[in-house]
């Protein structure tokens, strides 16, 4: 592996390479032989370091916070990593953890070809899809794996990019409708920090199908600035999915169980996945009841 | 880049990145090899060492991510003494295999200091030391006495010096992470092989095209592996081995190989095997690899399905009627149901892997194997040559590293090649693909009961799914189970274009008793009737009888709730189920006990894969002296030694324990005459030493003034005429079964479906216990495993390429610490004196009704059965629909 390890952000953003943040992905992906070439490794960057808590009360998180340093927030930040096991945390930073690749089985897989790896077809979508999505608005078929994403959707956290335009964090993501890209940032955009805005109520609601697992089936995480709810899911969609239905239906005075009813509002499950919808919609439930 | 600066364990060092991760940098450059390499995803944690103080992962972890850092690894951690915490486990007998120890004591021991820091000396919540090891993933099970382990370090138990006990005798290499697995040894001129693997599920390899590979710079060899044979039969099957100085470059040339092949039309898994025009999946009079101990039975093939096995059905066509009838009338007293159990995969945390040296005419294999005396007999009938097989520690087994492997013959014949030593070690996605499984099943059962609770008949059919491989018994199994009634067994091997299986603790009984003991409980539902108390009327054997009162007298049986009777959103549930395993052992081991040096020794060509064999060798000879267990020197994992059992199908034990017993006893004898030789005196044997003249005189006091002497010893004849007349690859069956009970507590959150085991008390009857502490953590192991079984673990494959999708411990869900039940293990230390020693074998009892227990739990919490395992989130939500 070739690694060049720029020192600031302007030569990071001309240099040739995929970017490397904590590297628990990059390097996973290299030790399979599924990716190659040349590596930018970003550890040598002050600007992306940082974890400032801002003058509203929200805090500014630097790309290349480790996700160890969310637990000491606490909060949504801390509960929405506590998934990703003790020893990853403290390797894997913020930047990595939201521009990772997909965890498709597939994809993941040294033999297979994918549309994300040159192939022409998804194979999950008439293959094995078990951890597949709900929301089926791409060509692939596998859930985006960030865990940080959906909280951070749910506080309308902001990405600023080096090299481009500062946007919504679910700006980040798009569809799903292009299969080749995990997030949209393009050559030479580097995601820089978050800015997160202080929340009055939250919750965090994960289901897994083991303790500890990597990829949760379902994580719902809610959040409300100023009597504006947000309601974001991760494990259901291509990309971290916002349910505006269900914020909708709050904001109108439904109850719990009635929103949470609309967490599947404009929901296509596969085959395997239809199980699930049900899990959403109780997920999504309890982080109603659960708001605090 | 260039190098780094980096601080290891108190010492400045320069290292050198070159774009490799750092645990390639510690193990390899700075010789560290106490820290693990085993998923390679960060998901396992046995990687773990402190980075600033923090437990990270670093098989993900870039080694540029290093500079300027402060690392303590196991080796650091252990420099001045063991932490509290290792000193715990060691206690607790918190490890087995003990390749994931090194990185569990940095996890726990980070956690444990922060513990104190802030709490002083009180005692954490089980909830809170799983939480700081949830990354820290023991496929042998221990996690019950790890997280008890870490709570009571944190509560000062272990804080000064000690000290403590120490059951495990090789526990301290392996806590401080001096253990050397084969994984962590090198040579000088060491290559690297890596295995050429069909890409198609079903074909001829026509030609191999190498030539271009082997241009290449630093490639040194390529090996067939294929043989006469041409014909590959699933993808993924080995087709050669190309050598080169490292893996990297192994891999590069691996990419240009050409191979020509000639598809055959492909049945991949038991449906598509079993469709009714299904492709033929086997050449005529093939007999496909063994799932199972001994080579499959022959037999014709209906179809892909090979078989049936019918040999333990007992008045079949009565049972047949039986069935028909009651089928035929509705008989509410008639039970069936069809049953599909996943595969389960060993993923044994050290991978399989192998290293091979030629010299001259003579082979010497290093490997990860549980078949030591074994290996060498078949590599030297193969390859007609001298043999020696090294295997000090291996890092987990459960079944799929016994006879000749792949990649000990991808090792053997890429040195060959190579003329150099060649070592094949598997990636995380070869070895959870390719080194073995649990088949899969389908079973149709048929149980029919009286009205009084009587068993009438059992009708079951098995089709085991073990891919490319046959040989498992599932149906057969009833016969020793519930052997009254008339039983009509019929067991099918499905071949498949699919990996072949190879043995798993107990194999085929968890596939049975899930459908078996689930069946039981749904009779007695039906008659209204107790399920302990059924079964006792349908077995006579004492053993069981006696489990049978321990449950029902045990508090969460009576405690129990009736069959989904239970309310609310969380849901107990308790199940119970029984199982049984053979009494085997190996009649040919040969064990050596000596006096060297002043000290005793006992030997043989043994291997401990964690299941603490090499503490039951030195505790018969300790036995017999009367003195500490730690006073015996162990030589073991070495062929060069007294021939040794392989170890599997719990024969372990009851085959080295009365050797070492029956040389130990006659190094006793010597030994006190040469005692009162050299007192000048009669001497009397006391426990520990002698008495002369009125004064006991401890062994240690009289080894220095004795002369070094050896004997060596057999297994004693049993007291009970065997069961079968000859052994069968080493396995003699003896007189008499061994049983155990599983009785599971479960917590079913009915909102997602998921399933969180809570308690469970396992009692074993399998004769006396020899070593009570590993034996414990043993018995644990198989419980959690077959936990797994029921509610997390199965293996996907694609049914179009035959790839296996669940290739990471990501995907390949076994349990983690959170899953981790309180276990409660009694021993009913009764039923074998008739085998010398007093002792059966207990490694498969361990898992056998595990998984059926805990589908009985589930069940009893929502009111439904489940044909289908595992109990996915999925499978328990639609049972509640």
């Amino acid at each position: 592996m070739t690694v060049h390890r720029p020192a600031d952000l302007a030569s990071a953003s001309a240099a040739d390479g995929e970017y490397r943040a904590g590297g628990t992905d990059v390097e996973e992906r290299h030790r399979l032989g599924i990716s190659t070439g040349p590596v930018v490794d970003l550890s040598g960057i002050d600007e992306l370091r940082g974890l400032v808590v801002t003058d509203d009360g929200g805090v500014r998180i630097g790309a290349m916070t480790r996700l160890t340093e969310l637990e000491t927030l606490g909060g949504l930040m801390a509960d929405a990593v506590r998934g990703i096991v003790p020893g990853l945390r403290a390797v894997g930073t913020v930047g990595g953890e939201l521009l990772q690749r997909t965890r498709c089985w597939y994809f993941r897989h040294p033999n297979t070809l994918c549309l994300k790896r040159g192939g022409d077809a998804c194979p999950a979508r008439e293959g094995d899809h078990l951890y597949g999505v709900v929301f089926d608005t791409g060509p692939c078929v596998w859930p985006h794996p960030s865990s940080l994403a959906p909280a951070l959707v749910a506080t309308g956290a902001v990405a600023e990019i080096y090299g481009g335009p500062d946007r919504l964090v679910e700006d980040l993501y798009g569809d799903g409708s292009d299969p080749s890209r995990d997030h949209l940032l393009g050559p030479g955009e580097i995601l820089v920090a978050v800015l997160v805005p202080s929340v009055d109520r939250w919750s965090h609601v994960r289901v897994e199908p083991r303790s500890a697992s990597a990829s949760p089936l379902v994580e719902v995480a809610a959040a409300e600035t100023g009597g504006v709810l947000r309601v974001a899911a991760g494990g259901v969609a291509p990309a971290p999915r916002r349910l505006m239905a269900v914020e909708e239906a709050v904001a109108a005075g439904a109850g719990a169980r009635e929103a949470a009813a609309m967490a599947s509002e404009g929901a296509a499950a596969l085959t395997g996945t239809a199980y699930k919808v049900p899990l959403l919609q109780a997920a999504v439930e309890e982080a109603l009841e659960t708001l605090a | 880049m260039g190098s780094i600066e980096v601080t290891v364990n108190g010492e400045r060092r320069r290292i050198t990145p070159t774009g490799r991760t750092a645990v390639d940098v510690l193990r390899v450059d700075l010789g560290l090899t106490g820290t693990k390499l085993s998923c390679g995803n960060g998901l396992c944690g046995a990687c773990t060492v402190w980075v600033d103080g923090v437990p990270a992962v670093t098989c993900v972890m870039p080694a540029e991510a290093l500079d300027g850092r402060d690392v303590v690894t196991v080796e650091g951690l252990s420099a001045e003494g063991l932490h509290p915490v290792q000193h715990a486990l060691l206690a607790a007998d918190g490890l087995q295999c003990g390749f994931c120890t090194p990185g569990m004591v940095m996890a726990a021991a980070a956690f444990h200091d922060r513990w104190r820091r802030d709490h002083g000396t009180g005692r954490p919540g089980r909830q809170e030391v799983v939480d700081a090891l949830a990354g820290n993933l023991c496929r042998c099970g221990s996690g019950p006495a790890i997280i008890a382990a870490v709570q009571d370090a944190c509560e000062g138990r272990y804080d000064t010096p000690g000290p403590y006990p120490r059951p495990r005798i090789d526990g301290l290499a392996k806590v401080t992470g001096s253990a050397r697995y084969t994984d962590d040894l090198t040579f000088d001129g060491l290559l690297e092989g890596v295995v050429l693997r069909s890409t198609e599920p079903h074909a001829d390899v026509l030609a191999v095209r190498a030539e271009a590979a082997l241009a290449l710079p630093g490639v040194r060899g390529y090996a067939d592996l294929l043989g006469r044979s041409r014909r590959v039969r699933y993808t993924g099957q080995p087709i050669g081995v190309l050598v080169a100085v490292d893996r990297a470059t192994a891999l590069a040339a691996l990419d240009v190989v050409e191979v020509v092949y000639a598809p055959h039309p492909a049945a991949i898994g038991l449906e598509a095997a079993l469709a009714p025009n299904a492709p033929n999946t086997h050449l005529r009079r093939w007999t496909p690899p063994s799932n199972n101990e001994a080579r499959p039975a022959p037999a014709r093939y209906h179809g892909n399905a090979r078989g049936p096995q019918f040999a333990f059905s007992k008045r079949r066509f009565t049972a047949r009627r039986l069935v028909k009838a009651a089928r035929a009338v509705g008989d509410p007293l008639l039970v069936e149901e069809t049953f599909r159990i996943p595969h389960q995969v060993h993923a044994a945390p050290e991978p399989h892997v192998a290293i091979a040296r030629w010299d001259d005419d003579a082979l010497t294999v290093w490997v990860s194997t549980q078949s030591i005396s074994s290996l060498e007999r078949k590599l030297a009938k193969r390859y007609d040559t001298e043999v020696t097989v090294i295997s000090h520690h291996v890092g987990g087994a459960y079944g799929a590293k016994q006879s000749i492997t792949d990649e000990v013959v991808a090792a053997v014949e890429g040195a060959r090649v190579a003329g150099a030593p060649v070592r094949v070690r598997y990636d995380q996605a070869e070895d959870l693909s390719y080194s073995g499984h649990r088949p899969g099943d389908r079973i149709d059962l048929a149980l029919l009961a009286s009205a009084t609770g009587e068993l009438r008949a059992v009708q079951v059919t098995s089709y085991a799914d073990g891919g490319a491989s046959a040989g498992q018994t599932v149906a057969g199994l009833v016969r020793i189970t519930y052997p009254g009634a008339p039983m009509d067994l019929a067991d099918y091997d499905v071949v498949s274009n699919a990996p072949p299986g190879k043995p798993f603790r107990a194999p085929g009984f968890p596939q049975v008793l899930v459908a078996l003991e689930q069946a039981v409980d749904e009779v007695a539902l039906r008659l209204g009737d107790d399920p302990v108390d059924l079964r006792r009327r349908w077995s006579r054997r004492p053993l069981r009888h006696l489990l049978y009162d321990r449950v029902a007298a045990h508090p969460m049986w009576r405690d129990r709730p009736g069959f989904g009777a239970e309310r609310g959103r969380h849901r107990r549930g308790v199940g119970v189920a029984f199982g049984t395993w053979y009494y085997g052992y190996d009649p040919a081991v040969r064990v050596a006990a000596a006096l060297e040096g002043g000290r005793l020794s006992v030997s043989t060509a043994l291997q401990d894969m964690g299941q603490g064999a090499y503490t039951v060798l030195a505790t018969a000879v300790a036995d017999t002296f009367g003195v500490a267990v730690a006073d015996v020197e162990v030589r073991a994992g070495d062929s060069r030694l007294e021939r040794g059992p392989t170890s599997s199908a719990s024969r372990t034990s009851p085959s080295v324990y009365p050797a070492a017993s029956a040389a130990a006893v006659r190094l006793h004898a010597e030994l006190l005459e040469a005692a009162a030789e050299v007192l000048g005196g009669p001497v009397e044997a006391v426990p520990g030493g002698v008495t002369h003249a009125g004064e006991m005189i401890p062994w240690p006091d009289l080894f220095d003034r004795l002369e070094d002497r050896r004997v060596e010893a057999g297994r004693p004849k049993d007291g009970h005429v065997p069961a079968t007349p000859f052994p069968v690859e080493g396995v003699q069956i003896g007189w008499g079964l061994s049983d155990v009970a599983h009785l599971v507590e479960v917590d079913v959150d009915t909102r997602y479906g998921t399933v969180q085991p809570r308690r469970v008390y396992v009692a074993l009857a399998a004769g006396r216990i020899y070593a009570p502490d590993l034996a414990r953590s043993q018995v644990e192991g198989g419980v959690i495993q077959g936990i797994g079984l029921a509610l997390y673990e199965e293996r996907r494959l694609d049914l179009r390429s035959g790839l296996v999708l669940s290739a990471d411990v990501g995907s390949y869900r076994y349990p983690a610490m959170g899953d981790t039940p309180e276990v409660e293990v009694e021993f009913i230390e009764e039923g074998f004196e008739h085998a010398p020693g007093g002792g059966a074998g207990i490694a498969e009892l361990a898992i056998t009704s595990a998984p059926a227990a805990t589908v009985n739990a589930v069940a009893n919490a929502v009111g439904r059965r489940f044909p289908e395992l595992p109990l996915r989130p999925d499978r328990v939500l639609e049972a509640l629909r």
